[in-house]
């Protein structure tokens, strides 16, 4: 943060201890306004003020969550359609991108397909994919499989696609089978790449699981959302949103750091 | 890498998909299934829905509130990029939310808006320009951080007013990392619509593919199926040729631009 802040020229603070007290005396007012805000929007002269829970229930309602039975079986039911989903597109992704990447004729005629495929709004295939598989699991994992084989798909082309000359003539001059090039060679060079798509993917997993949960009503976050929001249990739908943000945050942070563990072994300026 | 004949490159890369649904048209005519109704038909069902229109009022609402959340997602999302951009202290001291902000999955908020908002547009509207607002804010922040050291110093030491400075000094600086935020902003924006208008609406292409799926009228909807992934890729071209316009002076790499367009999280 300080080097990038020498960089661009912007007046450093020495004194970090002073900054840092000034950062959080900033923060606590900036909650403090937003709790205000909040409180505000809720006297009875606003239109939202059936809707808005004080802000001591939503408190109340989160520290309950734990207690409550169902909660677990929603994040259980959230995370194991998610990462079954997400595995499974990882595989046929990175599968299907090695592939494209090695054959760029092949890669040629698909590209159309794929950019069709990749456009497409994951939800609009949910009414079809209701009448042929039901809603359930099966439904949730197929739905988080399309959305998310895609960033592997095109991040392992990208990563696969253009050996460096160098290698190229080392790998010819040494005359390395070509299975061996692929996963010593090609595969390596192309794990920053599948990283970033890992990370894109997994964001992109719980997002498209909590929507189909909120669409078809199957067990998981998104049922208990909707459901807390029909009954009017308006703290334990607050309380809910948050648990989600905070799967969201946990995910990201596991994506970061699996996409550096990836990346480990490189120099910092490839990846 | 040799350039071939831009008819023959063109056909290279649609001679697959002519052949796919020439497959399909011939397969699903020859063997009709309940869940696989002819192509043919469910072509002429599109063309049918947006002569008649049905389909066309559908698709028109729909990338009307699209637009419009869009756009208010933009002006917030960069004018407070803007400005945490510029100020180190801002940036700092709201980075923790802004991180929980954007983890949070933006479809959870669908049922809390559809309470506060209603059936209508607005909730929809509302919905968009929250999910599309946060990859064009941290975009914009990204732009205006990396911005060049020497850039800052001549408009420093012209005492480039900071109007002037915002508009031609920053904003240009920062324009691909933006547009490639929008882009994001655009996929994502897409999804959240349609989650919303599956969840409660009357009206909408989303809400037409379910409704025609519930009431088991499957060429209906695989034909707004169709139309909707036929119009998430022309929206993500014209997306490019937006960027591409918009960056024409723009020499070099596109920071950014490629790898994370997939992002919808």
């Amino acid at each position: 943060m300080t080097a990038t802040a020498l960089a661009t020229g912007r007046p450093v603070a020495t004194a970090g201890a002073r900054t840092r007290r000034l950062v959080w005396g900033w923060r606590l007012a900036l909650v403090l306004l937003l709790a205000g805000l909040w409180e505000l929007s809720r006297a009875p002269w606003s239109p939202a003020a059936e809707l808005l829970p004080p802000l001591a229930d939503i408190g109340v309602a989160l520290a309950g969550l734990p207690l409550r039975a169902e909660t677990w079986a929603a994040v259980g039911a959230t995370l194991g359609a998610a990462l079954t989903g997400l595995a499974i597109a990882g595989v046929l992704g990175v599968a299907l991108g090695t592939l494209l990447g090695l054959l760029p004729a092949v890669a040629r005629a698909t590209r159309l397909l794929v950019e069709l495929a990749r456009a497409m709004p994951v939800f609009g295939l949910l009414p079809v994919c209701i009448l042929l598989l039901g809603t359930g699991f099966p439904l949730t994992v197929v739905i988080v499989v399309t959305a998310c084989v895609w960033p592997f798909l095109v991040q392992t082309r990208l990563g696969v696609a253009g050996l460096h000359p160098q290698l190229r003539d080392v790998v010819r001059a040494y005359r390395v089978p070509r299975p061996l090039v692929v996963r010593r060679v090609l595969l390596p060079q192309a794990l920053p790449m599948i990283g970033t798509g890992l990370r894109i993917a997994l964001a992109m997993a719980v997002v498209v699981t909590i929507g189909t949960e909120t669409i078809i009503q199957s067990t998981g976050l998104g049922e208990r959302i909707a459901i807390a929001e029909r009954s009017g249990a308006m703290a334990l739908m607050f309380a809910y949103v948050l648990l989600a943000a905070l799967l969201g945050l946990a995910c990201n942070v596991l994506a970061v750091a699996a996409e550096r563990s990836l990346t480990r072994w490189r120099p910092a300026e490839v990846g | 890498m040799r350039r071939a004949h831009p008819v023959r490159r063109v056909l290279g890369e649609l001679w697959l998909v002519a052949l796919l649904v020439a497959v399909l048209l011939v397969a699903t005519a020859l063997a009709p299934s309940l869940y696989f109704p002819p192509l043919g038909e469910v072509l002429a069902a599109i063309a049918r829905g947006f002569v008649d229109g049905p389909l066309l009022g559908h698709l028109a609402y729909s990338l009307g509130n699209l637009l419009a959340g869009l756009a208010i997602g933009a002006v917030a999302g960069v004018s407070i990029g803007l400005l945490l951009g510029m100020s180190e202290l801002a940036h700092r001291v709201v980075d923790p939310a802004l991180q929980l902000l954007r983890a949070t999955p933006k479809v959870a908020l669908i049922p809390l808006l559809v309470a506060l908002l209603g059936l209508g547009a607005e909730p929809k509207i509302a919905i968009v320009a929250l999910a599309a607002v946060w990859p064009i804010l941290l975009n914009t922040v990204d732009g205006v951080r990396g911005l060049e050291a020497n850039a800052v110093d001549v408009a420093r030491a012209f005492q480039i007013p900071l109007g002037l400075r915002i508009r031609r000094v920053i904003l240009p600086a920062a324009l691909p990392q933006i547009l490639a935020g929008v882009a994001i902003a655009l996929s994502l924006g897409v999804t959240v619509l349609v989650v919303s208008e599956m969840y409660a609406a009357t009206q909408g292409i989303g809400f037409s593919v379910l409704q025609s799926g519930r009431s088991f009228d499957i060429v209906g909807t695989w034909a707004g199926t169709i139309v909707l992934g036929v119009v998430g890729y022309l929206l993500n071209l014209a997306m490019l040729a937006v960027e591409r316009r918009a960056l024409h002076w723009h020499h070099g790499p596109l920071d950014g631009s490629t790898e994370e367009r997939g992002a919808r999280g």
